[in-house]
């Protein structure tokens, strides 16, 4: 079975409305973030700048036959995307303080040892990942912008795109869900 | 919180964060009584906010440890004191350190290579070529200080240190657009085509290695050094090959690849590659899993890049030129690309501005679309307000840098423009499915555009004169080009006053508008008004320059056209003869406007009854512009047309049909069928029809050159008033003499109104009471 011409196939699906390809898709979607993630991580070759938007514009060309989806259909990949590039940060954030913090029973496969990020860093993502559970409930749309921006690292553009909006909408959503989601997370007094 | 509440909260957040401190302080105070929780839980955000907060995506794999153990801060190297890591590149680790000998203090990235390298030739082959290296003294390219080697015989070099990101991240982090990434581009062009002047190629051209500071200037790293490192590069010294060649696939010339030798050419390619990565956001080839033994058969296979094939917002734009611009920069044969970066950076240029590139310069077809591109319409539309909105953006910027240097008013200027550019940029993705297709249907759609903005412009750019001048300058040509005048003379009179508030006379500026406004004012009929504008724009221009000058050509050209629709022919032929001399001196014999002045030569001459004058001087110029602009530009229709005329004044009536058809498909496929300009080729071969004796297709084609003039044109209008009488002429003559009659008052009318004796007048009132009496039995 051809992964390219599932993620492709579901791609047109929810272009033409079904909601049920997007359940779908997020799981395919995530398996290939995750692991160009780890090869990425662990490659001799890898670049000293790639970042997580690099993963998702890969994994599109790796996933997605381009002349066969619309524009439309590309706004919903980079939504998904950023959905799975959320469990995929937020995952290796949990494992990386389960390891901080000595957990004897946990083995960790080779191939992961070089997955590390900072604990303040792990700390920080884990909290988001709750508080940004609560701004969904009252506005979904904000918290998804915080995906796509901050997650999958999408520009101001690529957002809009994802999530069918004017970038006008993005910006001005992007700076009030931060700034509530910071007061949730550190207190109005937070530091910088 | 419930989202009614979240929605009252975010609308004072988005007002209030925009305003400055103190009334900040005091609409919370107000709040506070009114709303306490309200103000406290707004009060929490506005504290909280911050630019930098969640900015840097999560989960950048920048933070990983390097395989080679890393320096700590403090080791010294040399002069060199490592202060931090930077990152680790394919040579090897980068480090910032500071020199500090006791003279001067400075910064530099201090790269130390990998071990493994061959230490000794490399530095030996540092002194011989860190001349060459040092005399790249280039704003766009990171100075190479210094080089050395450790205690423990690994080699440095100490690099002027850049605060910068990779192109390709900086791009997608301030969502640049098209135009400014291919601005960016061409700077990098720039910094490349001055190393290859001093000899030295780079070799190892890639988006890590091409850095934007935060003022936006491009940096290029690493210049010569891939070369040092490149045992291959120097076979003279080396039996042995380490086998250690830095090379990034993706970004490697074939020849590369294969290990041949390289030359500037290589460069070109790897640039190819870069703008695939600028105009796509991705590689033009993923290469990074073939292994290195079976490189050189993958690059064989490599299909033709084809940027248009990406899914970015600007997709469609990359169709044509930008497609073979970058097909070019990578062909796989080195002869073949662009010769050198600069010719490279020329095209860039020529599609920015709209003219046709060089890589395609032998297309005939392809020249003759670019001109309706740029001149028409559509899409000559969207590339100007594309203009509007980027002249919009960065004068914004620029404007608020002069006017307040804080950094939070510079932010919110910025944040302004930002929005205009959204806005407008948001409208063109709304016609974007229409835009690939060349048809006419999207100038409603434009012209729909312009008419919804025009206020919204206007308004935003109220304190900001001389670009509203430029504006409203730049608003009235495209309705203009639309043939849309009566739109186009307001935006182009606010120009004009605007720039004589602004601007002390003689100015180019003024010259300027005053002769767009004569071109529209004449197009309107007022030849007298636009006399007056082109004569002072004419004036105005003669204090300005000494001629020879192609503005002064320009409005004496103008000048005479508003003349000769006067009937003042001879007046006319000698302002013409005046601005030929002047291009002839200045663009030689084969340039469009020679042709041009030649056109409007021979029309003054034919006006005079001079026909045999007349004749050779527009089948010189049709042949001229036929070859210069291509056989599809409504210029050569223009031409068609008048020679048409005078070979049916001369009898030639199947080749005068044959022009006068010509000139009218053009006319329609490159502006479409219902611009006014029409009106004179089916005026003209309504009356060649009535010649060849077929009445039914005059009147069909005459009713077209009266349906166009009443609609662009005023019902006084002389052009109206003449369609009038010739179709009610035409229509008599077929018998349909009441329809004749309706026409002929009418046109009657309009003389009269004029001028009641006038000559005009006389005739038609004799031609009415002829028909009229033929037609009583």
């Amino acid at each position: 079975m051809n992964q390219r011409d599932d993620v492709t196939r579901l791609l047109q699906l929810s272009a033409d409305g079904d909601a049920k390809a997007v359940d779908d898709l997020l799981p395919l979607v995530y398996d290939e973030l995750h692991g160009l993630a780890r090869r990425l991580l662990s490659s001799e070759a890898r670049q000293p700048t790639l970042g997580t938007v690099d993963l998702v514009h890969e994994a599109y060309l790796k996933l997605v036959d381009q002349t066969r989806v619309s524009w439309q259909g590309r706004g919903h990949f980079l939504a998904v995307a950023a959905m799975a590039m959320r469990r995929v940060v937020v995952d290796r954030a949990r494992r990386r303080k389960r390891v901080k913090r000595g957990g004897g029973d946990v083995h960790l496969p080779l191939d992961e040892n070089v997955d590390v990020m900072s604990e303040e860093k792990a700390d920080e993502v884990v909290l988001l990942d709750l508080t940004l559970d609560r701004l969904a409930e009252f506005d979904p749309r904000a918290a998804r912008i915080v995906e796509c921006r901050y997650f999958a690292g999408l520009s101001v553009e690529e957002t809009a795109q994802a999530l069918d909006c004017s970038p006008i909408t993005v910006k001005r959503s992007w700076r009030s869900a931060k700034s509530w989601l910071r007061k949730e997370m550190f207190g109005p007094e937070s530091p910088a | 919180m419930d989202p009614q509440r979240w929605r009252q909260l975010q609308d004072r957040f988005d007002d209030l964060a925009e305003r400055p401190a103190a009334e900040r302080e005091a609409e919370l105070r107000r709040l506070a009584a009114e709303d306490p929780d309200l103000a406290a839980e707004l009060r929490a955000m506005l504290a909280a906010d911050d630019t930098a907060f969640l900015e840097e995506a999560a989960g950048s794999l920048d933070d990983l440890p390097p395989d080679d153990p890393e320096l700590a801060p403090g080791t010294q190297m040399g002069f060199y004191r490592i202060v931090r890591t930077l990152g680790e590149g394919g040579m090897g680790m980068v480090y910032l350190a500071e020199r500090d000998d006791g003279h001067f203090r400075r910064q530099v990235a201090l790269k130390v290579i990998k071990r493994g390298m061959d230490t000794h030739r490399v530095i030996r082959r540092f002194r011989a070529e860190r001349q060459i290296l040092a005399s790249l003294a280039h704003p766009n390219i990171g100075h190479l200080y210094d080089g050395g080697m450790t205690d423990d015989g690994v080699p440095y070099f100490a690099m002027e240190y850049v605060d910068g990101l990779p192109i390709d991240r900086y791009c997608e982090r301030n969502g640049l657009g098209l135009r400014e990434r291919l601005d960016l581009m061409r700077d990098v062009c720039a910094a490349v085509q001055h190393a290859h002047q001093n000899l030295i190629v780079h070799r190892d051209l890639k988006p890590s290695n091409v850095l934007v500071d935060g003022e936006g200037t491009v940096k290029l790293l690493d210049f010569g050094i891939a070369k040092l490192l490149d045992a291959r590069a120097h076979p003279e010294e080396s039996m042995t090959l380490t086998g250690l060649r830095p090379l990034t696939p993706d970004f490697a010339s074939p020849e590369q690849v294969r290990g041949e030798t390289l030359t500037t050419a290589a460069d070109i390619y790897s640039l190819g590659v870069l703008l695939h990565v600028l105009l796509t956001g991705a590689r033009p080839h993923d290469l990074t899993t073939v292994p290195p033994h079976e490189l050189a058969a993958a690059v064989e296979a490599l299909p033709r890049p084809r940027p248009s094939q990406a899914a970015v917002p600007w997709r469609s734009k990359l169709k044509g030129d930008l497609d073979t611009i970058v097909q070019v920069a990578m062909h796989p044969d080195p002869r073949r690309r662009y010769h050198s970066a600069e010719a490279l950076s020329d095209d860039l240029r020529q599609h920015l501005r709209g003219h046709p590139i060089a890589a395609r310069r032998d297309s005939m077809q392809y020249r003759t679309w670019k001109f309706v591109r740029r001149n028409r319409l559509g899409l000559g539309l969207v590339a100007g307000l594309f203009l509007v909105t980027l002249i919009f953006a960065v004068a914004s910027g620029r404007q608020a840098r002069l006017i307040n240097r804080q950094a939070e008013s510079l932010a919110l200027e910025r944040d302004r423009a930002e929005d205009v550019t959204g806005v407008l940029v948001d409208m063109f993705d709304v016609s974007d499915p229409i835009y690939g297709s060349v048809e006419r249907g999207d100038t409603l759609r434009v012209r729909d555009f312009l008419q919804l903005n025009e206020q919204r412009l206007m308004t935003e750019l109220a304190d900001q004169p001389e670009l509203k001048a430029t504006v409203c300058h730049l608003m009235a040509r495209l309705y203009g080009n639309l043939g849309l005048y009566d739109r186009a003379e307001p935006l182009i009179r606010e120009s004009l006053a605007l720039r004589r508030e602004l601007f002390a006379p003689p100015h180019a500026a003024i010259a300027s508008a005053l002769d767009f406004l004569g071109t529209v004012v004449h197009r309107r009929g007022d030849y007298q008004g636009a006399e007056a504008l082109f004569r002072e724009s004419l004036a105005m221009r003669r204090e300005l320059y000494e001629p020879p000058h192609m503005d002064l050509a320009e409005s004496l050209n103008n000048l005479s056209w508003c003349l000769g629709d006067q009937g003042r022919d001879q007046e006319a032929v000698d302002l013409d003869q005046e601005a030929l001399d002047m291009r002839r001196a200045l663009k030689g014999d084969r340039d469009p406007d020679v042709a041009q002045s030649l056109n409007n030569i021979a029309s003054g001459l034919y006006s005079q009854g001079r026909l045999d004058e007349a004749e050779p001087l527009w089948r010189e110029a049709l042949a001229l512009r036929r070859e210069l602009l291509g056989p599809e530009h409504p210029y050569v229709a223009n031409t068609m047309n008048n020679l048409g005329r005078l070979l049916r004044d001369r009898g030639a009536h199947a080749e005068a049909d044959t022009l006068i058809s010509g000139a009218l498909a053009i006319w329609t496929r490159s502006l479409g069928a219902d611009h006014p300009r029409l009106s004179a080729g089916w005026f003209n071969l309504a009356l060649n029809a009535e010649s060849l004796g077929d009445l039914p297709r005059a009147v069909e084609a005459m009713g077209h050159a009266l349906a166009l003039d009443a609609t662009a044109l005023s019902e006084d209008h002389p052009f109206v008033a003449q369609d009038r009488e010739e179709l009610g002429r035409l229509l008599a003559a077929d018998g349909r003499t009441d329809e004749g009659l309706v026409q002929m008052r009418r046109a009657l009318d309009a003389y009269q109104a004029d001028d009641p004796d006038g000559e005009d007048a006389a005739r038609l009132r004799a031609m009415i009471a002829r028909v009229d009496q033929e037609d009583r039995p």
